[in-house]
């Protein structure tokens, strides 16, 4: 193929088929990183393609920090974010009744153990006579969480952190601010229509989508953004989906929003995830509301057990008025991913590639990474773009896995006896081969940087640490000792004292999370 | 504290204020608040600090005056010892005051009889 042959073969309109949180963060992610310009010699075109009739599910009200470095390269100030969508800061996630179900609670933080590079602080906590809770003996961040504490101060740039945090947000509104930037500033351009037909090329690419009210629209990437319909991946293309029920059991959600009970309530740091008979409760803190909802498996609880699990749940933190005025919506899924993502010049994004329940947040972390990563390897010719998809299955299908067996480890992990689900849980059959290897390993020895499977994981080693040792997992002391023990040890206490000290120091310096939300809606953060 | 008035020549025609500089007239304090209008002669004797404010995380610039709360390295036993006195210092205890922020009157020269200048 010569030189000419190539510029034919030039990726320069990318067709996005369906708004939602995927649609519009892709578009974001791409656009930022390669300018839509009208007046190139051969123009590069970013449409997105948005049914007004179709409304968003709007889940994923949880973040990871990578949403600030997210925000940040799509040009959004976090000011206009947390003042436009509704959010709060969230530091991690708080567990209750997970472990043994009588009232037990753990934390799982966004920062990573103290000096976590250099030392593994695990086995020194295993050895302690009286230890705090593991979280609370590695970071200072799990003080913040009682006295819903901010994780930085007005005086903290933007973006910058005290202690690492991500995002509550409201879905919808998230999605209306997204669509306003990549329109008015991005270049992208919104077609409102319904899609109708996907037209075959000749070669077995997609050519074109043909919508109902803007007529036939080609495109040299299409990227699907349909939700769990996966219109042009799955209907299309015929990509089979990969059911993970095997695993992961829940299937079914009951969301609502529930009014803080007074003006000036706290709003907490984290995210409460409280386990139930047959799933958990999540509870979400936004500054004029509380998200919550219920997350079960439907083969071993109805929906009228489920319903009243909620409400019983809603009464206890927010009262009976909260209760009795809540109608919750019901959400139905199937735990699972297409068995690829990028197939010829098609790539699914968000539910339209799979869906897995939300207990770790991952809905919207896995948007990013893809956009992300098709905005870093935007293949410039079509004749490249098989390599790039390769890649980009194979990424993927490591992500997913990983975040099932991240997943599954807490439920593998409970002692909790009260239910079938429990104990369906810890079957052999139903725990992924590589997570049960790992939990052997783990007996004998602590997860540490040898552990990981890639630089670019999903979840990092000190993540599973936490789970592991807060819900009660041991692991034996090693029998040999080394030569150098007793100056480890001496560095560990160091670092458990320091880790103190910095826990009370913080909790003097930091505000409340409504009083920081607060100063951002009247002073805002600065750049600097 | 602080009891601001607004200056009158009647209320105000028998009051005295103390001058000169000391830690007993309320200048023992580690910075003073400037600006631009000034810089040129806050530099020949202070280094210029831009930090922020606490409260609304706004950047302000302060002449450097000590390195810990409520140290002045300037003072003497004798008095301030540079050529040029910040103008927020040399102004005290009078300041120029607003209403509210919607106020729409001019500003008027008021004081803080509560200073330790004000006998």
């Amino acid at each position: 193929m010569g030189y000419y042959s190539h510029m034919q073969d030039r990726i320069s309109r990318i067709v996005i088929v369906g708004g939602g949180s995927a649609g519009w963060l892709s578009a974001g992610v791409i656009a930022a990183e390669h300018r839509v310009d009208p007046n190139a010699g051969q123009p590069f075109e970013l449409l997105l393609i948005e049914s007004p009739d179709v409304p968003t599910i709007g889940v994923g009200e949880g973040t990871w920090p990578s949403m600030r470095s997210t925000l940040q390269r799509i040009g959004i100030s976090e000011t206009d974010f947390l003042r436009e969508c509704d959010a709060s800061f969230k530091q991690g996630t708080f567990f209750r009744n997970w472990h043994t179900g009588d009232g037990d609670t753990y934390s799982h933080p966004f920062t990573i153990p103290t000096d976590y590079a250099n030392t593994n602080l695990a086995p020194h906590w295993l050895a302690l006579a009286e230890a705090p809770p593991f979280a609370d003996a590695v970071t200072p961040q799990t003080a913040l969480f009682a006295d819903c504490l901010a994780p930085k101060q007005i005086t903290t740039p933007e973006y910058a952190f005290v202690v690492n945090y991500g995002y509550h947000l409201n879905a919808g509104k998230f999605v209306e601010l997204l669509r306003r930037h990549c329109t008015g500033k991005l270049g992208v351009k919104h077609i409102e229509a319904n899609v109708s037909q996907v037209n075959a090329a000749a070669n077995g690419d997609i050519r074109s989508v043909t919508t109902d009210r803007a007529g036939e629209i080609s495109g040299d990437l299409f990227i699907d953004c349909t939700g769990t319909k996966s219109l042009l991946l799955g209907e299309h293309f015929g990509i089979p989906f990969q059911s993970r029920q095997a695993y992961l059991f829940n299937d079914t959600a009951l969301a609502a929003q529930v009014p803080y009970t007074e003006d000036d309530q706290a709003i907490r740091s984290c995210t409460h995830s409280t386990a139930q008979t047959a799933g958990w409760i999540w509870d979400i803190g936004l500054p004029t509301r509380r998200g919550i909802g219920h997350v079960y498996s439907s083969d071993h609880i109805s929906e009228d057990e489920a319903t009243a699990q909620l409400l019983a749940y809603i009464k206890e933190v927010a009262g009976n008025e909260a209760a009795a005025s809540v109608a919750p919506r019901k959400i139905r899924y199937q735990p699972g991913h297409r068995r690829e993502f990028w197939h010829r010049n098609c790539v699914a994004i968000g539910m339209s590639s799979g869906f897995i329940e939300p207990l770790e947040a991952s809905a919207l972390v896995m948007i990013e990474l893809a956009a992300g990563m098709i905005a870093d390897q935007l293949p410039p010719t079509r004749d490249v773009m098989d390599i790039v998809a390769e890649r980009y299955n194979r990424k993927f299908l490591r992500h997913w896995h990983q975040i099932i067996e991240f997943l599954k480890l807490h439920y593998v992990l409970s002692a909790r006896d009260d239910s079938p689900y429990w104990q369906d849980n810890r079957a052999a059959s139903s725990i992924p081969e590589r997570l049960g290897e790992q939990l052997l390993l783990w007996r004998y020895r602590s997860p540490w940087h040898q552990d990981a499977e890639a630089v670019d994981d999903l979840f990092p080693i000190p993540s599973y640490q936490y789970i592991l040792y807060g819900m009660g997992f041991r692991t034996e002391p090693r029998r040999t000792g080394s030569h150098r023990q007793d100056q480890h040890q001496r560095h560990a206490a160091e670092l458990f004292r320091k880790n103190e000290a910095r826990a009370a120091e913080l909790r003097q310096a930091l505000p409340s999370n409504r009083d920081l939300l607060g100063k951002v809606g009247e002073f805002g953060f600065k750049k600097l | 504290m602080s009891r601001y008035e607004v200056l009158n020549s009647e209320k105000h025609r028998q009051l005295r204020i103390k001058t000169g500089y000391g830690p007993a007239l309320g200048d023992a304090v580690m910075y003073a608040m400037t600006y631009p209008m000034e810089f040129r002669d806050i530099q020949s004797c202070y280094p210029i600090l831009f930090t922020k404010d606490t409260n609304t995380g706004g950047f302000f610039a302060a002449a450097l005056l000590g390195l810990e709360r409520d140290q002045n390295l300037f003072l003497r036993d004798d008095g301030w010892d540079a050529a040029y006195v910040p103008a927020l210092v040399q102004r005290q205890p009078f300041l120029i005051a607003k209403g509210g922020k919607d106020d729409t009157k001019p500003p008027v020269v008021s004081l803080d009889l509560d200073h330790p200048r004000v006998p």
